[in-house]
């Protein structure tokens, strides 16, 4: 009952920042629009974009729904009807808060970088922003513009002194000028700012590594490492942090490891260029959410997999993945919705059925267990694994 | 946040002050009156053209380019000009390319083509790289040849060229080679061969790629099964020996695209340097008997600071700076920075991209031809890089990079810390080409050295270095117990204010050659102090108050001569 308060709490409040407040949007739309938003969140990327269709129907000119439409297709790389539902937004509301942002950013991930500053600058001209001004300055640097750069995140952090992005970029941009020590100062008062973020322990590692602090880089390389053993870039640096202070043994073991997870790194991008250049293609998804998988990087995999399932919503295999999945990321609550969902559509799927039941075993819900290998065993009558489970509730 | 207007006119200055920002001038080195004349035309060069037989199938070897570089076929003490043709298909066109083409310094500024006249006339083939030295010590120089298909190994009999390559040894591998290097491996008196081999690839197995999704494009070497490289031992008889593997060379990622020779331990053993594509670069240590380790990962010269191999295709090494150690230069892709490693101690060198100043100018640009020469004359080291992208049309897909580009010409401050002239110097190193491999010479023996670089299916390019006003020496080295050119020997030339160290060697750059010669800058200096030779056999010479303006010869134990 808690967790669904909770999850009720969560669903409202991202109702109100899907929505900008329209005090006269349709009942109905704004109901459908809170659906939509749910549906975007749990990785229902199709049902979301039905919903909205039929937001669209009621009331064609509500920009949240575009808005909303505009995420799920970045969310599904078909980035060019994101632009259009993004353009739609605009049209309808010139002064809708992210639009021009997320256009930006999508931008970006096309190489179009002049587009990209172009629509953060619209978006800066209507909300002054320290986090837009970092995105300029990103979209800048990448077109080795850095005078431009270097400007946009001196802005920014006059604007929010807070924002850790601004420092640690700027520190980047010090680095690749040769001035390590300014380099240090702001990634320095990035991490401050941001303590637990490990991208940035790697980049301060990375920077005493550079500056011939081999010994003091060794902490923030290993704080990498022990929450993320998929990093290459962080066993790679430990190693040759290690190597550099004499432990050559230990440094060995590190650059070894970053040897066999370069490997797996390389096809992940691979298949990643390979997906976002081709969108519409079920199996690079599927591909890319394997080779995630196989790294240990449960989330992203399953990012990789909900794409995947959009485009062939009837991959019970691969629903069955996500469900796993969820479960490994510890949401049991989606795990078990995506098993129930499997088995509406196919109640003769054994394996679902054992999946739930132990989902259900390990939550100590001792009937639901009971009920669902037992179903299992209607379809196969002769499955010793679920005649074992079932022995081990008695 | 700041309200509204106030941040709206805040917003609207920054916005004015981007647009302002990028027309600084970038801050230049001591650059003396540096300039550079482009002579193709007035040397007889304009009639050169590099061909890729490309006929729209966009095959893979058509965006790689071809090197070329500067021999003395004729032993008259002037550097000749050696170009690579490049191909064509013989399954895409009957057309007949020439695979190289040889011209003959005229010694007044001009050059003749002798291609036919000195036996090279008739070999047609699909090729890439050339390096020089006297592989049989018969005092002249020969040439080997590397191609898609068999490599050919030329020896120089009095000015003309007859192709030893069947019974070589070197003629069994049917790969893609690109790079190749002779160097004294085992310090026998005989010059070793390291050929670099690229990646598998074949007609049938070439991948279709592309830009905008819809037409096919030139692939990146990611998308194939690199091949290792081979090492050959002299056998002192005419004929090489594979010993890839017993020399230590295996395993190794393959596609290889540069390698240059230095001694970075100072043991007096040749180690190398290798630049492999989109593959970690390589460090080979010599054992101290012709047989090598690889450390590059280790030695921290193999990727970029975040462990990311790049793209790797020029390379050179040299003692640019007051510590004296030697550092590494590697010429990477766009949205790279030129690799710069400077040795630091034991096995460890130090990444000094963004420290050196080279890093950050160069982050745009996509570097082959790469070498370390000095420019000014002022006894450092200076780096050209010949700059040019492989995808025709990039332009239209990648804001801020460009299929043709400028070269970069970055002077050393004498401490190993870099400025590009080029933007403001302009002339012909700042005409946007589609660089390849990059050779100097002094061609016309003014003390000058001068540049040559070739294009992508396009022309070759001589710039003459009209900068005259510092002093300079130039040093022949010819050894009795090494191989005879000298190959190996380290020379220190001391002034009052510079401690230079050169090395006579081939290879370095992009699948080309530069002169044997040493060139000392003196700046204003009228003499050299002193000269140190280091022999490949250990023993050592020194020669005192050498006067500039002059090119002499040093004979291992006979001392020195002026040059006529």
């Amino acid at each position: 009952m808690k967790k669904k308060l909770l999850l009720m709490g969560i669903c409202v409040s991202c109702f109100f920042s899907a929505c900008q407040k329209k005090p006269d949007i349709n009942h109905a739309v704004a109901g459908l629009i809170f659906q939509a938003e749910t549906a975007y969140r749990n990785g229902y990327y199709n049902a979301a974009l039905t919903i909205t269709d039929s937001a669209i129907v009621i009331s064609p000119d509500v920009a949240d729904v575009y808005f909303l439409r505009g995420r799920v297709f970045t969310k599904l790389a078909r980035l060019n009807e994101a632009e259009a539902a993004y353009r739609t937004v605009l049209s309808l509301d010139p002064n809708y808060q992210g639009a021009w942002f997320n256009m930006g950013t999508n931008s970006i991930r096309q190489d179009d970088l002049p587009a990209a500053i172009a629509h953060y600058k619209s978006e800066l001209l209507l909300y002054p922003s320290a986090r837009t001004m970092v995105q300029i300055g990103r979209a800048y640097a990448d077109l080795g513009k850095i005078d431009s750069a270097t400007f946009a995140y001196e802005e920014a952090i006059k604007t929010d002194g807070k924002n850790a992005a601004a420092h640690m970029r700027l520190g980047h941009l010090y680095k690749d000028s040769g001035d390590i020590t300014k380099a240090i100062e702001y990634a320095t008062s990035g991490l401050n700012l941001d303590p637990e973020n490990l991208d940035y322990k790697y980049v301060m590692g990375s920077l005493l590594l550079l500056n011939g602090e081999p010994e003091v880089s060794l902490p923030y390389f290993q704080a990498v490492t022990s929450k993320r053993p998929w990093h290459y870039w962080s066993h790679h640096n430990l190693g040759q942090a290690l190597y550099r202070i004499g432990n050559e043994a230990e440094s060995q073991h590190y650059m070894d490891m970053a040897k066999e997870l370069q490997k797996g790194i390389q096809e992940v991008e691979n298949w990643r260029n390979l997906a976002n250049m081709n969108p519409d293609q079920f199996m690079l998804w599927v591909n890319l959410g394997n080779s995630l998988k196989n790294m240990g990087r449960i989330q992203e995999a399953k990012d990789a997999y909900l794409v995947a399932i959009s485009l062939s919503p009837m991959s019970f295999a691969l629903q069955n993945n996500i469900a796993n999945l969820c479960l490994m990321d510890g949401d049991t609550a989606q795990a078990i919705i995506r098993y129930k969902a499997i088995l509406s559509l196919d109640s003769t799927l054994v394996d679902i059925w054992l999946n739930l039941g132990v989902v259900h075993a390990s939550a100590g819900r001792k009937n639901d267990a009971r009920q669902a290998w037992a179903k299992g065993l209607e379809y196969d009558p002769v499955n010793k694994t679920l005649r074992d489970y079932l022995e081990t509730l008695n | 946040m700041s309200p509204f207007p106030a941040g709206k006119i805040t917003v609207l200055i920054a916005v004015t002050i981007f647009i302002a920002c990028e027309n600084k001038q970038p801050v230049s080195a001591n650059t003396t009156q540096i300039n550079f004349t482009d002579v193709t035309a007035t040397a007889g060069l304009a009639n050169f053209r590099h061909v890729t037989g490309a006929v729209g199938d966009k095959w893979f070897p058509e965006s790689m380019g071809s090197g070329g570089g500067f021999i003395d076929y004729n032993g008259d003490g002037w550097s000749d000009i050696l170009l690579v043709g490049g191909g064509v298909w013989p399954e895409k066109s009957a057309a007949v390319a020439p695979a190289l083409f040889l011209y003959h310094n005229n010694q007044d500024g001009t050059f003749k083509n002798v291609t036919a006249a000195a036996g090279l006339a008739d070999l047609h083939t699909y090729g890439f790289g050339i390096t020089v030295a006297d592989y049989d010590n018969d005092d002249d120089q020969d040439f080997f040849f590397t191609t898609i298909w068999q490599n050919h190994l030329f020896r120089n009999d009095g000015g003309i060229f007859t192709d030893v390559s069947l019974g070589s040894g070197l003629e069994k591998d049917l790969l893609w080679s690109t790079t190749a290097i002779f160097f004294d491996a085992d310090q026998d008196g005989w010059v070793d061969l390291y050929v670099g081999s690229y990646v598998d690839w074949s007609p049938e197995k070439d991948i279709w790629c592309t830009l905008d999704g819809n037409t096919k494009n030139y692939c990146t070497p990611e998308l194939y099964n690199g091949v290792p490289s081979r090492f050959y031992s002299n056998n002192g008889d005419g004929t090489f020996t594979d010993k890839t593997e017993q020399a230590g060379f295996l395993p190794a990622p393959g596609k290889m695209l540069g390698a240059a020779v230095l001694d970075f331990n100072n043991d007096g053993w040749p180690d190398l340097a290798v630049a492999s594509d989109t593959q970690r670069d390589l460090l080979y240590v010599n054992n101290g008997n012709g047989t090598f380790k690889e450390i590059g990962a280790v030695s921290g010269m193999a990727y970029d600071e975040n462990g990311r191999a790049r793209a790797g295709m020029g390379i050179d090494a040299g003692v640019v700076d007051n510590s004296g150690k030697e550092t590494i230069f590697v010429g990477n892709f766009s949205k790279e920075m030129i690799s710069v490693f400077r040795h630091q101690s034991g096995d460890f060198f130090e990444d000094r991209a963004a420290l050196s100043k080279i890093g950050r100018p160069s982050l745009m640009t996509l570097t082959f031809g790469l070498f370390l020469f000095d420019a000014e004359l002022d006894g450092d080291l200076d780096l050209f890089t010949a700059n040019g992208h492989v995808q025709i049309g990039i332009e239209h897909t990648q804001d801020g990079i460009y299929y043709r580009e400028p070269s970069h010409l970055f002077l050393n401050d004498g401490d190993g810390h870099f400025a590009d002239i080029v933007p403001s110097i302009g002339g012909p190193l700042a005409q946007p080409i589609v660089g390849r491999g990059a050779a100097y010479s002094d061609y016309d023996k003014n003390g000058t050295l001068d540049i040559l670089v070739t294009e992508n299916d396009g022309p070759v390019h001589l710039f003459r270095n009209d900068n005259n006003e510092n002093n300079f020496l130039r040093v022949n080295v010819k050894s009795r117990a090494s191989a005879r050119v000298g190959l190996g020997t380290k020379l220190v030339g001391i002034t009052k204010n510079k401690h230079m160290v050169r090395r006579v060697k081939t290879g370095s750059s992009f699948m080309s050659h530069s002169e044997q010669t040493v060139t000392f800058g003196l700046g204003s200096e009228e003499a050299l102090d002193s000269l140190y030779v280091y022999w490949p056999n250990g023993s050592m010479e020194v020669f005192h108050n050498i006067n500039s303006g002059q090119e002499i010869n040093i004979t291992e134990e006979r001392g020195k001569s002026t040059v006529q």
